[in-house]
């Protein structure tokens, strides 16, 4: 495809997402009546304004040095004085797990610790408690973060408070933070200079609709936006600042302590532990991706971490192009431990099995096996002996029927039962074993995944 | 100027039926839809003070469009300093979270390009203007679009970034 067959293709797509209701006629006479009858006016008196304007400037400068800015300044110069918004703003408990939850994301390990952390807004919402923080880094640079728990996560991580979004603090004068939650609703964040009497929001539509705001902060729900939303502060009924805002992603940047590669290669002992990803021939019929279920998991904060982390962890520092995710499956597991495991690409590259735990003390969950593989040769099955909060417990995806059994430190074999794909049990110390009782259907070796943990 | 009843009629109907393809022109221009909101309006506003005239012309679109393109330009000056001393984000955490909003490489570029040479681009590749067509919508000479439309087309050529590149849509 030629450059220009490329170039034609994306503006017509583009295009194609432009809200495309007509605008209304009698509206913009109106306000072109409006704009000549203003015109006509400043005409008239346009020496006297003139004048008028000059003696104005001259006032300013000469005899009010205090004159107020027409805009607001950027909130790097004032934030310093700003004091911690919403109904949750003497949470102390909240701002400590909040520090804590921040500190321990996968962040660049060269920007810890966060110094001066303040809190700027933590406000009650429909979709949990949500917090803004700015903290300066270890290398002098103001950051800005907003985290929230969700009521909505399984139980029990809804009260667990996860990074929703890390970035350089920004140069505006509002601080702002929209979240698409779907439905046609979004969660719009906005924190501005103390004094503001309104704050506004638009999506594409023209209509600039206020936000319940108090002392310039607001943390509302707002119906039917589109991808950008704009904000508008006022003092009185100035316009002081307007700022864009767009959904936003947690960006964890890469940590390859918190991903654990499996060499996809056959089993290998070592001390005790055996690390080696599950190989084997697939059986008619059987196979992993049979378990995983075309429509994702319903365990939606589980998988986008998953996502999250092992993008971060494929990109490093390669641009993101595209990305495709997948089929996937989760469970919860005794003492809360949370398993998943889904299908993702990055750019088009091959296909990875992403299996990712996580606890609710954890402030974010690991990625233990990211491997790729052949769609015309999925692997037969996947196991990992994860680390319970009451010691280590075997999980093992797999097909219902292909019928697995274990054992531990060359004990005797036991049945694990598998339902919905998914199988467990608690395993004490030793070697854990693994292997099908289904003819023709071969299962070796083991990813013991607990050791760095 | 224009009052009469009919002229309305007239201009409400050319919005009812245009305003639609215009939002999706200026979305080009601007990259940005808010803007282009701003921009159509204020081009229509202006259309309706001149509708007496715009009206009796062979093509109304042309003039309205060319219109359109001075808006966008205004506006983008206009909405770039309404962004108090907008400084370029730490560039990693930035380009990661553009990619996520707008994964179509192919459009991050055109975005890039400076508003000129976009311009031509959308008019030339997206409006299928002819050159001089295009250039009566900037108001420069042909060989001024030439020249844009060749650097716009040397500079995507040159993104490696957006050679092959697929972007797929999640499930």
């Amino acid at each position: 495809m030629s450059l220009e067959q490329q170039v034609r293709e994306v503006l017509a797509a583009r295009a194609e997402q432009v809200d495309a209701t007509p605008l209304h006629g009698p509206s913009l006479r109106a306000r072109a009546g409006s704009a000549r009858r203003r015109t006509v006016r400043r005409g008239l008196v346009a020496t006297v304004a003139a004048v008028a304007a000059v003696a104005a400037v001259l006032a300013a400068l000469l005899v009010v040095p205090a004159f107020e800015r027409r805009s607001l300044p950027p909130a790097t110069d004032t934030v310093d004085v700003w004091p911690n918004r919403g109904d949750l703003a003497g949470d102390t408990a909240l701002l400590a797990a909040a520090v804590r939850a921040w500190e321990a994301a996968p962040v660049l390990p060269q920007e810890l610790p966060h110094a001066d952390v303040r809190m700027l807004l933590a406000q009650r919402t429909p979709y949990g408690r949500y917090v803004m923080l700015t903290a300066r880094n270890a290398l002098g640079h103001r950051r800005l973060a907003v985290l929230s728990d969700d009521p909505r996560d399984h139980e029990p991580y809804r009260e667990r408070l996860r990074l929703r979004e890390e970035r350089a603090f920004p140069d505006e004068a509002l601080l702002t933070y929209v979240e698409h939650r779907g439905a046609g609703e979004a969660l719009v964040l906005a924190v501005g200079a103390p004094g503001l009497t309104r704050l506004a929001w638009r999506d594409r539509t023209d209509h600039w609709r206020d936000l319940a705001s108090k002392d310039g902060a607001a943390a509302e729900v707002v119906r039917d936006p589109t991808t950008e939303v704009a904000l508008r502060a006022y003092r009185g009924e100035r316009r002081v600042a307007q700022a864009r805002a767009r959904g936003a992603m947690v960006l964890y940047r890469p940590d390859e302590a918190l991903v654990t590669e499996v060499a996809d290669a056959g089993p290998s002992c070592d001390g005790g532990v055996c690390t080696g990803s599950l190989s084997g021939s697939v059986g008619p019929g059987a196979g992993l991706l049979g378990v995983l279920r075309p429509e994702g998991t319903d365990w939606r904060d589980m998988a986008d971490q998953a996502e999250q982390l092992w993008m971060n962890h494929a990109l490093g520092t390669t641009r993101l192009r595209s990305w495709t995710s997948g089929q996937a499956v989760s469970a919860m597991l005794p003492d809360g431990l949370g398993v998943y495991l889904g299908q993702h690409s990055v750019n088009d590259g091959p296909p990875h099995l992403v299996l990712y735990a996580d606890r609710p003390e954890w402030p974010i969950g690991r990625l233990y096996l990211a491997r790729p593989f052949a769609p015309s040769a999925p692997p037969p099955a996947v196991s990992a002996v994860l680390p319970g909060r009451a010691g280590r417990v075997l999980v093992v995806f797999a097909e219902d029927a292909v019928g697995i059994r274990y054992r531990v430190a060359g004990g005797a074999w036991r049945a694990l039962d598998v339902n919905d794909g998914i199988g467990w049990a608690r395993v004490g110390a030793g070697d854990v074993e693994v292997e099908t009782t289904r003819e023709g259907f071969t299962v070796a070796g083991l990813a013991d995944t607990s050791a760095p943990l | 100027m224009t009052t009469d009843g009919g002229g309305a009629g007239e201009f409400d109907a050319y919005v009812a039926a245009r305003s639609a393809a215009l939002r999706r022109l200026a979305t080009l221009l601007t990259g940005d839809a808010g803007h282009a909101e701003d921009a159509v309006q204020t081009a229509l506003v202006e259309a309706w003070r001149r509708w007496d005239r715009i009206s009796r012309l062979d093509s109304p679109d042309a003039y309205v469009r060319r219109m359109l393109v001075n808006a966008a330009r205004a506006g983008r000056r206009r909405h770039s300093g309404e962004v108090l001393g907008a400084r370029p984000p730490e560039p990693q955490a930035a380009e990661r979270a553009d990619a996520v909003v707008d994964r179509d490489p192919m459009w991050r570029a055109l975005r890039r390009l400076p508003a000129k040479q976009r311009a031509v681009l959308v008019l030339r590749f997206y409006e299928d203007l002819t050159e001089a067509q295009t250039a009566a919508a900037l108001g420069c000479h042909v060989g001024t679009v030439k020249r844009y439309t060749a650097r716009a087309l040397e500079t995507l050529r040159a993104d490696s970034r957006i050679v092959s590149a697929r972007t797929e849509a999640r499930p």
